[in-house]
């Protein structure tokens, strides 16, 4: 499952004028690829993964998900099925625990209590973490295990497209070499198509490809 | 979601939200709960008051007074009957136009009641006046109205005098106008000794051997002529009208002494054996004395240092009674008949029977003499048992049925409210022992009844006990029956005659909620117009299942005006140019209103006050609590939660601290509750009864829960409206 950009702009209504945040953006991510796009804060990056996630449809173009553009998308189910993000402040549920955070999309698919634990505590030992974790709260653990969970619920989520935002942003090396690691196994050993916005070139340098943005555009 | 185990996950943050919660809910718990008492307390108090407006003789003239609000005493007059048409329309005007003043001109109805299990309250005892020694006032004797059901007569007895026949005339008018006197019937005084009772109320005492005088009446002397009364002879006689001589020579001493001794005598004092004889020189010193006198007294009767003296038509009915005998034939609907030959016109009786349509129905003399007729004069030549047994005894026996149930019939008084009745209003009559009837028993008609204490204790009943009442109805082509009015005025109440004539109804079980005391029982209406006897039931208006009369007279009819409303109804009769029509009574209501008025206004301003801080802190919750959760709906968001999801997650998170908190809060509420309102109360000097139901505050708790949820629902849809998160970072 790839994703595909049109010509994809955005505008919106800024305070004095409207800023056209990303200008006739065209890709193709391939599945099974890691990408990285990077600029400068203001380029546009985290619109266009913004729109490539469906929180928002782009002014003009489209972007095909799975082939099929976000617009045909009912784009909660988008994101439920299609499209996992990981963010870099992680967005874990505080007062759940970390076997609940990790089962929660699976909760939303409504798949069956037992399956769902199974699956958790699969995806939470794929990314390295000790089952005594279960019933920690994210508050109990360090960024980069906290990030370790975003990543496990993604996987949990079972979407083929894997976009991250700064996910090693709040990260020491050791933490972010280990979650590079993981978003690569991502794509190379389970095929997902894996967009990661950084600002780190070190990390953007271990991608498949690396695409630069400036004002809304690619360099 | 698992949105529970997030709030519990925070026990500082639940806790917390309870406390703000329960206090919110105590606040408005106490604050709307202490305006509901001060209302409840408004409607309670408007109910227990009751203000009226009764008629002066300023108008009309009458020899009659009562006790104004000042204490003066006011001439009154009989209601409707002797005020100006032009008054009495105005009266009615505002009755129907000034509801803001006039509460309604009540009607209450009268209904008879037969009541086997019940006896008459010592009415024989009380028939000429009661007894008050040591009060201020001094009730004259007087003797209640001879129509009462309870003073027939059936006795044995022995004629032993015949008067000579009086011709009863009316004036009537001419076929040419002009008016001239006419027989409607004769009367006959007849003197007898009582050989034995046949029946008589058992509350007199055995006049057996006792001189009797009669009066019978008849329609003419042919119909007298046929009966040939002897002297000598034994005959039975059935009246009306039984008077006890030697109870109302003792009455009639007592009144007379009283005069003198500055207060009222109790009857049962005076022992005619202690009167003295004038001798003949006595008498005729008296009448050289008393050049005006043209009999002198018969004797003396002295007590506590005064005496009077007694008449010898006084004095002759220490040994005696009297009845009035009535042939039924005499009394009915007439018209003249005016012979041209000369002589005095006479009477023919139209007889007729109304249907139920109101219609006059014409009967023959015989159809109607079979209803109506009822035993006067029979020779007896046998025993009274072997007359009674016997075919002419047929309608003596049918009449010995009649008085049985007469002896236990009751007056009863189907109420819009007992306040409405003049004596309860001015609270010369009240309760003294349960309760008055409330607004729901009145308005559904619940079999309930209030009785008199002296009755209740003469036939050992008690609040809570039942009596079934058999109403029976009014026979109003029947001559043999009470009225409401006597012709001359009003009468205290009484219940109807029985006759087979009348309509029963099926007797029911009331329970006795109250009993009531009058501080002037079994006086006459000449000393009050509105009085009732002490066998007076009160029930609520749509719980007498017969037919009800209505007069228009004193008792019947009660001005009632909205309590407060005394000043402007005053104001509005001044400018009509009646200038001291009315006197009022409002049971001080008047001295309650401005302390009354003033708690309202605090309860309305505390009320208010709360609501408010209610407001203030429900919003608070709101906001720092359900409102806090952002970032917990972005993620949802992003995870592909739905919006129903969102708004359940926003939803349970506020209601998962409101609920424990407004059942805190209602507990808080309702221990503080009673505190806050008698503090209140004690603040504006009111006598707080307090109505508070725990359903009202359960109530005012969960209207809060079902408000408060609702604004966390509402609060939740703008929350989740989707956003592009990534761009609130």
């Amino acid at each position: 499952m790839g994703i595909s950009l049109k010509n994809v702009s955005y505008s919106y209504q800024g305070k004095f004028q409207t800023v056209k945040a990303v200008d006739g953006v065209s890709y193709d991510f391939e599945p099974g690829k890691c990408y990285a796009i990077i600029g400068k804060s203001g380029s546009g990056k985290t619109t266009l993964l913004s729109l490539m996630a469906g929180l928002d449809l782009p002014t003009e173009g489209e972007i095909l998900v799975d082939g099929k553009s976000t617009k045909d998308w009912d784009r909660r189910r988008m994101r439920r099925d299609a499209v996992s993000v990981i963010y870099q402040n992680y967005n874990l549920f505080p007062l759940l625990t970390v076997q609940e955070n990790i089962q929660y999309p699976l909760d939303l698919k409504k798949v069956p209590r037992k399956e769902s634990i199974a699956l958790a505590r699969e995806v939470r030992q794929r990314v390295g973490l000790p089952a005594s974790y279960d019933k920690r709260l994210p508050g109990q653990l360090s960024g980069g295990e906290q990030q370790r969970v975003a990543i496990a619920r993604a996987l949990a989520q079972g979407c083929k497209i894997i976009l991250a935002d700064e996910p090693t942003g709040n990260l020491d090396t050791t933490n972010t070499h280990n979650i590079v690691s993981i978003l690569h196994s991502l794509a190379y050993d389970d095929g997902c198509t894996v967009i990661l916005v950084t600002h780190d070139h070190g990390v953007a340098e271990q991608a498949d490809a690396v695409l630069q943005m400036k004002d809304g555009a690619w360099i | 979601m698992k949105t529970i185990r997030q709030i519990i996950r925070q026990p500082l943050k639940l806790i917390s939200g309870i406390l703000v919660v329960s206090l919110a809910v105590s606040v408005l718990c106490v604050c709307l709960g202490q305006s509901i008492a001060a209302e409840r307390t408004q409607a309670a108090m408007a109910y227990s008051f009751t203000t009226i407006a009764l008629p002066t003789t300023k108008y009309n003239y009458s020899d009659s007074f009562f006790t104004d609000l000042e204490g003066n005493q006011i001439p009154y007059v009989k209601w409707s009957e002797t005020l100006p048409e032009e008054i009495t329309e105005w009266i009615d005007d505002l009755v129907q136009t000034r509801g803001d003043l006039v509460e309604t001109l009540a009607n209450p109805g009268l209904a008879s009641a037969y009541l086997p299990e019940l006896t008459p309250d010592h009415l024989t005892q009380h028939n000429y006046y009661y007894p008050l020694r040591g009060t201020e006032e001094a009730w004259a004797p007087h003797r209640m109205e001879t129509t009462a059901t309870y003073a027939c007569a059936m006795l044995e007895i022995e004629l032993t005098e015949i008067g000579a026949p009086e011709e009863l005339l009316i004036t009537g008018t001419l076929e040419d106008g002009t008016e001239a006197d006419m027989v409607i019937r004769i009367s006959v005084e007849l003197t007898g000794v009582i050989k034995s009772v046949v029946s008589l109320e058992e509350g007199y005492d055995d006049p057996t051997g006792r001189t009797i005088y009669l009066t019978f009446e008849l329609q003419s002397r042919e119909d007298l002529d046929a009966m040939e009364l002897e002297e000598g002879q034994r005959y039975l006689v059935y009246g009306a009208d039984y008077l006890d001589g030697e109870w109302a020579l003792r009455g009639m001493i007592a009144e007379s002494l009283s005069e003198n001794l500055g207060y009222t005598l109790d009857y049962r004092e005076i022992d005619i054996d202690r009167a003295v004889y004038l001798t003949e020189q006595e008498k005729q010193a008296f009448l050289q004395v008393n050049t005006q006198a043209s009999i002198a007294p018969e004797a003396t009767y002295s007590y506590g240092g005064v005496w009077t003296y007694v008449a010898k038509t006084e004095m002759d009915l220490k040994n005696a009674a009297t009845l009035t005998i009535e042939d039924a034939s005499a009394f009915g609907n007439y018209v003249y008949i005016w012979h041209e030959s000369g002589g005095y016109p006479t009477i023919n009786f139209n007889r007729y029977l109304t249907d139920e349509n109101g219609n006059k129905v014409e009967i023959t003399e015989e159809e109607w003499q079979e209803r109506y007729q009822v035993p006067t004069i029979a020779p007896l030549d046998g025993t009274v048992e072997e007359f009674l047994a016997s075919d002419e005894g047929a309608l003596w026996r049918q009449q010995l049925e009649y008085m049985a149930v007469n002896y236990h019939a009751f007056p009863v008084i189907g109420v819009e409210k007992l306040g409405y009745i003049a004596d309860f209003a001015r609270e010369t009559a009240r309760i003294v022992e349960g309760r008055d009837f409330t607004a729901e028993e009145l308005e559904s008609g619940a079999k309930v009844c209030i009785l008199s204490e002296s009755l209740a204790a003469a036939n050992g009943l008690t609040v809570g006990d039942t009596i079934r009442p058999q109403f029976y109805n009014y026979d109003y082509d029947s001559p043999n029956q009470s009225f409401i009015s006597d012709g001359v005025g009003v009468v205290n109440p009484w219940a109807y005659s029985y006759a087979a004539t009348t309509q029963w109804a099926a007797a029911e079980e009331y329970t006795i909620i109250g009993l009531y005391r009058q501080d002037h029982a079994w006086c006459d209406v000449s000393e009050n117009l509105y009085s009732f006897t002490p066998n007076t039931i009160f029930v609520p208006h749509s719980a007498v299942t017969s037919d009800m009369d209505y007069g228009n007279q004193a008792f019947f009819q009660t001005l009632v005006l909205r309590n407060g409303a005394v000043e402007p109804f005053q104001t509005l009769v001044d400018e009509a140019g009646y200038e001291g029509l009315f006197v009022y009574y409002d049971q001080e209501y008047t001295t309650i209103m401005d302390t009354l008025m003033n708690y309202l206004e605090i309860a309305e301003k505390a009320m208010l006050i709360g609501i408010v801080v209610y407001a203030v802190i429900l919003l608070l919750f709101l906001l720092l609590f359900p409102g806090s959760q952002g970032r917990v709906l972005n993620t949802m968001n992003a995870l592909g939660a739905e919006r129903s999801q969102q708004i359940a997650q926003v939803f349970l998170s506020g209601a998962g601290i409101l609920l424990p908190g407004t059942i805190l809060g209602t507990l808080l509420g309702a221990s503080l509750w009673s505190r806050v309102v008698r503090g209140l109360a004690e603040g504006a000097g009111v006598a707080m009864t307090l109505k508070m139901e725990p359903m009202v505050l359960i109530g005012i708790a969960l209207v809060q829960l079902i408000l408060a949820l609702l604004l966390n629902a509402l609060l939740s849809l703008p929350m989740t409206r989707s956003k592009d998160i990534l761009q609130r970072r």
